[in-house]
């Protein structure tokens, strides 16, 4: 279980390489091009230590890391976890309709399909959850934008709030909800199209296998069949699925959160990018693996607690 | 018509299944058969004739695409074609009960054994909250020979052994009492010895519930053991219905005849025998009587006609032909080839010599943290002879598999030595260019072979690696070796994919190949297991040839004791890594001295139904141990019914009792 | 048994559809190009809307977006099918040695694989890129580095599936080298589920590579689809069809690319067809 340290280790160690391996001077990707002094920039060179050996700047810059010094953005003149935190809550106010969409909905409709493979329906599905897995996700908001926001005018075009709406309260959740319809569709349908072919493919295996005979055979009707016996055995390798598409996820909504200039991580991302901020850059996607690597963490446990196979041994 | 009133009685029944390329092909057709309430009715035949199909399609258990086709199933007075899915569905599980053959595969993982049989009897899975219901499925158990039910009724099907596991599903079949009990095959995947006391346990339930039973099996040696009536099919066509006893000593059908003679017996002088061609694709069967192919009394009629059912004694027969007259399509089996083919030319003393050797194995992960070992091999020591047969017999982790391996180099030993003519095997097969003092062939004939390289290839790929003969000279020798096979004409074969084989012809090709490297010593692991009963006598009777004409020195492992007693000279008997018993066939077979060899013994079933019935099994007691806790002393101690004190504690010696025949027992001390 | 049909493209619709679609795509970025004039020509007709003039409008500097799509399925095309090579090589190499050798080498080796399928992979790229710049090779590169995990994956179960077939320990006895082992005896039988693996993973690197280039971290000389989206972006209301077209052609040449690995995988599923015993 505590494999998942040496993978942020390696993660962070690959992340040092390549900062020192880019080309240019390593100072500039701790302060990023921002305006200076020329004593502040002598000090913050001794302070990494980039003129000591390579091997003592990486045990301090895994020291920083150890306490959560994940950087300074001079920027916008703040540690970058103080940036990201404040972001985060739009990020996760983005991604998690399009989670429940997937867990909820995707199993829903890859359960249906798989009740009658190869009929109209199944095909009708299993066919609009291919082009969803095929759509690109920015392109699916660029399209929603020009549809539903231009065109007909029902949802706003961009960003998470009307600046002429109620700060509070149920009004402001209300205009919120409102700006949150389209970009939660862009970025949902994606996974909403995994989890419908993932559940009908895990579904239809399931539903061949042996012990669901002997469960017919108990006389039991088809329906209990499927839900006492099928279900439990086809989504539970679903469900680690889930777990390992969190960083999916997150990399679509830095997609989403740039088209729809929806104030959240991703966009922070973004626009670090654009400014070459890389203590912000490097910053996040520290931030974002170690995130990652704690939710897969989370998943392997919670799957070892379902299946009897792996918790007695 | 018998007094007892008929529980079941088919007519006519088919099943039919969508054809590759449109249209709907009847894999099954002509099945009469009858169960009477308290008897026994076997269904036998090869394997691929459809008797799964056929059992299954009795109350809609067929996965689609697969659908019952024509024909009458009245079970208990109601007309089963009249009902429709969910009235079948209901009355299937209130009435019948089904064991299958797998009991791993047909056990959801994810429920508990208790929570199963519990759904069995009621419906529900919730047997926690409710002490009638757990004292119900705890006293079940208990009936059916489970000994300790509490941590049963709590485990999960990977936890339990193979024949605990048969037993829940047997547990999870008669938990409503029902009045017909059908079994597919259900003792098939499990060792001899727990077979036996499956067997037992089915003969018992037989007696105390007067269920009727359709059993359906490949073994006629269970039928003569368990039936009282016995319906034969050969490629998705019945063939013969009747009594057991008429069946066995006057078989109407040709095919039942043949097969009968075909089965191997314990012991006896009868040749082997074998019934010419191939088991039919049921994709692709044959027009009219499917057996016409390989029937000797076959005319014009038989290929375009199934005949319909005649009675006979209280049965049927479907041919055209019926009757003793006529003969049989099985002959002897006889390798004309290989008699002729030329001694070797080396006279080099080449035999096997085993002296205690040891091998262990690593158990991966799970609860011991990856520091266990498996003994796999523990201590053995044997000789095989130039032109002997050897055989090797024990249940699954006996180690005898692992022996073979270290006989032919694949593994080396721990401890002790192997030698073929003075020389280790696998430092030979270490040793870049060095030709394997032994050739190995497995069970499985189909992973076995390269499914994408052709037979030619099989074959070139130990002639050139081992600088046997020339590249040009390749095709000769494959050829060559492909007729002492048996194979003719080699040119048809060897072009040919492994896929485009029967199971038969692949051995052969394995054979071959295994020749084709001019061992010394071949090591044959469960040969003839896989393969249907009608071709089993021509490879081993080809591995007889070879012994004699060749001067191989074979090695056999098995687990079938009727085998060994027809083919092989000397036998061992291996439990749990370790030897026991080791002498000439006929001696060993006829007097078993070790308390596990006698239990073999007995559970090998008789092929006359009256022998069959007047014997009394040996049966094993207790659960098999783990392979990483191996018992202190005699490892045989905890299911041993004549241990004593002294069999915990030391491990018994070799005694020789008769000439040739040594055993390790703290019975002859 | 009978002789089973061979593996045929015909025996699955779906592999046949997706096949035509990567047909045609890879044809009108072969020649579309030819036909259609220069993309980055600019010209005086703004914003010209689709219609029989201009086929599929012309952008904010009057390009024609028809040539500009043509060209783009070649650069689109190039990095998606470069990427799964790359990854599709490095994964098998890594993947048969792992899964042949065990112990510690394969240990090893899956540790790292898994390390990077967990890692938000997008993430990573884009820190690659804006440290070391946007470049047609670099981001074929590191689609790659990023997805061979997959492959070795699928690899390696192979191959511990095979590994301890009698056919394998056949040929050590018939005197294979390990050499010949593992690339003529395992490998061919383990290729397959790599082959469906390629093809989804063209359509994933295509994807990629558009959602770099959206953000602005492509290639500034070669105009992929993604970089157009990246262009219409500011000019949604004013142009649409910048945006509709470049999408559409990814949308239609990925999912050609996923019905293919889906149809290649219904084929190779030994349970595939409707005959069953």
């Amino acid at each position: 279980m505590l494999f998942g340290l040496p993978t942020i280790w390696l993660l962070v160690t690959v992340v040092f390489v390549m900062v020192h391996l880019a080309p240019g001077d390593p100072l500039t990707f701790i302060t990023g091009e921002g305006d200076i002094s020329s004593e502040q920039l002598a000090r913050l060179r001794a302070e990494y230590g980039l003129d000591r050996p390579l091997a003592t700047q990486y045990v301090l810059y895994l020291k920083k890391i150890a306490v959560g010094d994940f950087g300074f953005s001079y920027r916008y003149r703040a540690p970058v976890l103080e940036l990201i935190a404040d972001r985060i809550p739009a990020t996760l106010l983005l991604m998690g309709p399009s989670l429940a969409l997937f867990i909820g909905l995707g199993m829903l409709l890859g359960i249906v399909a798989a009740r009658r493979p190869n009929s109209g329906i199944d095909l009708f599905m299993s066919g609009l959850a291919l082009v969803g897995w095929s759509v690109p996700v920015f392109w699916l908001g660029q399209l929603l934008i020009i549809a539903f926001a231009l065109k007909l005018g029902w949802f706003p075009t961009q960003g998470m709030f009307n600046l002429r709406a109620p700060a509070q309260g149920f009004g402001r959740a209300l205009d919120v909800a409102w700006h949150l319809v389209l970009p939660a569709t862009a970025l949902g349908m994606r996974f909403l199209a995994l989890s419908t072919r993932m559940t009908r493919s895990s579904m239809l295996q399931v539903l061949r296998l042996d012990y669901m005979t002997t469960a017919r055979a108990k006389g039991l009707p088809e329906r209990v069949v499927v839900a006492r016996h099928g279900l439990p055995n086809a989504l539970l390798p679903v469900i680690t699925i889930v777990g390992m598409n969190v960083g999916t996820m997150l990399s679509g909504s830095v997609l989403v959160e740039v088209v729809f200039a929806w104030p959240g991580m991703g966009r922070l991302l973004y626009d670090g990018v654009l400014a070459r901020d890389y203590p912000l850059i490097i910053g996040i996607i520290l931030i974002v693996s170690v995130a990652v690597v704690l939710v897969n963490l989370i998943t392997d446990v919670v799957y070892a607690i379902v299946d009897p196979r792996i918790r007695y041994d | 018509m018998s007094a007892v009133p008929t529980l079941l009685s088919v007519r006519d029944l088919g099943v039919e299944f969508p054809r590759e390329g449109g249209g709907r092909i009847r894999t099954v057709e002509g099945v009469d058969l009858d169960v009477n309430a308290g008897e026994i009715v076997c269904l036998v035949g090869e394997s691929g004739c459809g008797k799964s199909v056929t059992v299954r399609s009795l109350f809609g258990l067929l996965p689609p695409p697969g659908r019952q086709g024509d024909g009458s199933i009245t079970f208990d007075g109601t007309e089963l074609t009249t009902l429709d899915g969910p009235a079948l569905r209901a009355l299937c599980g209130k009435s019948v009960g089904y064991v299958f053959q797998d009991p791993m595969t047909y056990l959801n993982p994810l429920l508990t054994a208790g929570a199963q049989v519990a759904e069995a009897a009621v419906g529900h899975t919730k047997f926690a909250r409710d002490p009638a219901l757990t004292a119900r499925v705890t006293d079940l158990f208990r009936e059916l020979g489970i000994g300790d039910p509490q941590r049963v009724l709590h485990s999960y099907p990977h936890q339990l052994s193979g024949g605990m596991r048969q037993r829940v599903m047997i547990a999870m079949a008669v938990a409503r009492r029902p009045r017909l009990l059908i079994l597919d095959e259900p003792t098939t995947a499990l060792d001899v010895t727990v077979q036996a006391q499956i067997i037992d346990l089915i003969r018992s339930i037989r007696r105390h519930t007067g269920s009727g039973m359709i059993f359906v099996t490949h073994d006629f040696g269970l039928v003569a053991e368990l039936a009282d009536h016995v319906c034969v099919m050969y490629a998705g066509q019945m063939v013969e219905y009747g009594r057991v006893e008429r069946i066995f000593a006057d078989p109407q059908h040709p095919y039942t005849r043949g097969l009968i003679e075909c089965v191997i017996p314990l012991g006896g002088e009868a040749a082997l025998r074998t019934i010419g061609g191939e088991v039919p694709d049921l994709g692709d069967p044959p027009s009219g009587c499917r057996f016409h192919p390989r029937c000797p009394r076959a005319t014009e009629r038989c290929r375009i006609e199934m005949p319909p059912p005649e009675p006979r004694a209280e049965g049927f027969v479907r041919c055209w032909h019926p009757g003793a007259l006529g003969g049989s399509p099985a002959t002897a089996v006889s390798d004309p080839a290989l008699q002729r083919a030329a001694p070797r030319a080396d006279q080099e003393q080449a035999g096997v010599s085993v002296s205690a050797v040891r091998k262990t194995f690593p158990v991966r992960g799970g609860a011991f943290g990856g520091h266990a070992r498996v003994q796999a091999v523990n201590d053995v020591s044997l000789d095989i002879a130039r032109g002997e047969i050897f055989a090797l017999v024990g249940e699954s982790g006996s180690g005898k598999s692992t022996l073979g391996r270290l006989v032919v180099g694949l593994n080396e030993p721990d401890a002790g030595r192997i030698t073929i003519g003075g020389h280790e095997p696998a430092r030979r097969l270490a040793t870049p260019g060095g030709r394997p003092l032994a050739q190995m062939v497995f069970q499985d004939p189909y992973s076995s072979l390269n499914p994408r390289k052709r037979i030619r290839h099989a074959l070139a790929q130990p002639l050139l690696n081992h600088r046997i003969c020339a590249a040009t000279e390749t095709e000769a020798r494959s050829s060559h070796l492909l007729e002492l096979m048996g194979l003719t004409p080699p040119a048809d074969f060897l072009d040919r994919f492994p896929h485009e084989l029967s199971g038969g012809q692949r051995q052969r090709v394995v054979l071959a190949r295994a020749l084709a490297a001019e061992p010394q010593v071949l090591v044959a692991d469960e040969p003839v297991s896989s393969l249907d009963m009608s071709t089993r006598a021509q490879i081993l009777g080809l591995l007889q040839a070879l012994r004699r004409e060749m001067g191989l020195a074979v090695l056999l492992i098995t687990h079938d004791l009727a085998i060994v007693s027809k083919v092989a000279d000397r036998v061992g008997v291996m439990y749990l890594g370790r030897l026991f018993e080791i002498g000439p066939v006929a001696s060993v077979i006829a007097e078993p001295l070790h308390p596990y060899t006698r239990m073999l013994v007995s559970a090998v079933p008789l092929t006359d139904p009256g022998a069959a019935r007047a014997r009394i099994p040996i049966l094993m007691v207790g659960e098999p141990p783990s392979p990483v806790n191996l018992p202190t002393g005699c490892y045989f101690h905890p299911r041993c019914p004549h241990a004593m004190a002294v069999c915990a504690t030391t491990e018994p010696r070799w005694r020789e009792v008769a000439p040739g025949h040594q055993v390790a027992c703290h019975l002859y001390p | 048994m009978r002789a089973r049909t061979g593996l045929r493209l015909t025996q699955s619709h779906a592999a046949t559809m997706g096949l035509t679609v990567v047909v045609v795509v890879a044809l009108a970025g072969i020649v579309g190009p030819w036909l259609t004039g220069s993309p980055s020509a600019m010209g005086s007709r703004t914003f010209c809307p689709p219609g029989l003039e201009c086929l599929f409008g012309t952008d904010d500097l009057g390009r024609d977006m028809l040539a500009r799509v043509a060209n783009g399925a070649r650069v689109s095309l190039l990095v998606g099918v470069a990427a799964a090579a790359v990854s599709a090589v490095l994964g098998v190499v890594i993947g048969s040695l792992a899964g042949f050798t065990g112990g510690k080498i394969d240990e090893f080796f899956m540790r790292v694989a898994e390390a990077f399928q967990i890692v938000p992979q997008f993430f990573l790229a884009i820190l690659v890129v804006a440290l070391f710049g946007a470049s047609l090779t670099k981001i074929v590169l590191v689609i790659a580095i990023l997805s061979w995990p997959s492959t070795a994956r699928i690899i390696r179960a192979e191959f511990l599936k095979l590994r301890d077939q009698d056919f394998v320990a056949a040929a050590r006895l018939a005197g294979a080298s390990r050499r010949a082992l593992i690339f003529s005896e395992i490998l061919p039988n383990a290729l397959p589920p790599v082959i469906v693996n390629a093809s989804l993973q063209i359509a994933a690197a295509i994807l990629t590579e558009a959602s770099l280039s959206f953000l602005g971290l492509g290639d500034p000389d070669k105009v992929s689809w993604g970089q157009l989206l990246y262009l219409a972006q500011p000019f949604l209301n004013q142009g649409w069809w910048m945006a509709v077209f470049p999408g559409v052609a990814i949308l239609v040449t990925t999912l050609g690319f996923n019905l293919l690995g889906d149809g290649l995988n219904d084929i190779l599923d030994p349970r595939h067809g409707a005959h069953e015993r």
